[in-house]
């Protein structure tokens, strides 16, 4: 793959890896040198790349495990799926209610299965297609719609139940 | 498709991105679904415009520091080619002593079979023998 190529098929990709590294990393700035270091691993593996099937998957998984790498490193800020939230307290009414919320859906979250919530994360929060969250987890399209279907249903009813009562 | 149906879809897994994206935009869906947008919303993180083009010209730079090393590395090994073909010892034109005894030796054989006279007794007895020599 020469470096033309790789501007136009690879790089484009950092809009696809981006949200998932920050969820999984939590700082922007470890985000923005975390993503620096994948694009360059993948400019050393470009002959590589040029003959690989998925291209899009392959960036993925690299951009994935290059995270569990530097989680391993660090005390983890990563946990079951989900990052830990901003430190940024700020003691505006709306930032109290957002907290609030973002307390119980953390909460929830953690009540899932693992794979339902990494699904849920890969999807809703990262913005990958089916194909790409079967790349990255190895799991089947059909078994990755189920198990989001699951984790969709359970947060709607719980959020339900806790909203009702408001 | 109505509002109702889109949910249903998303809750099933079945809706694309595109429709998911739309439904976490409208507002007025299930309480549900707008707390879990929100949560979407704050919790996605866009990459900054100007990345792609850092990410670009940090490769640019990464590619020219490689060609740098691998000049560098050719030249190197030139120069170590190149030293050791000097410093390496040329074999000698000059015969060695053990070579130079050999040939003389070689030599004298060669002579001595050569010099030496091929004798034929014509007669002899205890006091006198009669031969004759020729080359």
């Amino acid at each position: 793959m020469n470096s033309r190529t790789f501007k136009e098929t690879i790089i484009p990709l950092t809009q696809k890896i981006y949200p998932m590294v920050h969820r999984m990393l939590g700082e922007t700035e470890n985000t923005n040198d975390a993503v620096q270091e994948i694009m360059l691993k993948l400019w050393s593996k470009r002959k590589q790349l040029s003959t690989h099937p998925n291209v899009t998957g392959f960036v993925l998984v690299t951009a994935r495990n290059h995270c569990f790498d530097l989680l391993k490193k660090r005390k983890p800020l990563y946990v079951n799926g989900v990052e830990n939230e901003s430190t940024d307290h700020r003691n505006t009414h709306n930032e109290i209610e957002w907290q609030e919320l973002n307390a119980i859906i953390k909460k929830l979250l953690k009540t899932l299965p693992e794979n339902q919530r990494i699904v849920l994360a890969l999807r809703d929060l990262d913005g990958l297609e089916f194909a790409e969250i079967a790349t990255a987890t190895g799991l089947k399209s059909e078994h990755i719609r189920v198990l989001l279907s699951r984790a969709r249903k359970q947060i709607s009813s719980k959020l339900k139940q806790i909203y009702s009562y408001e | 498709m109505n509002k109702e149906d889109l949910i249903n879809k998303y809750l099933n897994g079945e809706t694309s991105l595109e429709e998911e994206k739309d439904l976490f935009n409208t507002s007025d869906t299930d309480q549900a679904l707008e707390v879990w947008s929100h949560y979407v919303s704050k919790n996605r993180h866009d990459p900054p415009p100007t990345l792609e083009t850092s990410l670009w010209k940090k490769i640019l730079q990464k590619k020219k520091q490689q060609r740098l090393l691998y000049g560098l590395s050719g030249m190197a090994a030139s120069i170590l080619a190149f030293l050791i073909f000097w410093v390496t010892p040329k074999p000698s034109d000059q015969m060695s002593l053990s070579e130079k005894r050999q040939l003389l030796e070689n030599a004298q054989a060669l002579f001595n079979e050569e010099s030496q006279p091929q004798e034929e007794i014509i007669y002899s007895d205890e006091l006198i023998v009669i031969y004759s020599a020729s080359r």
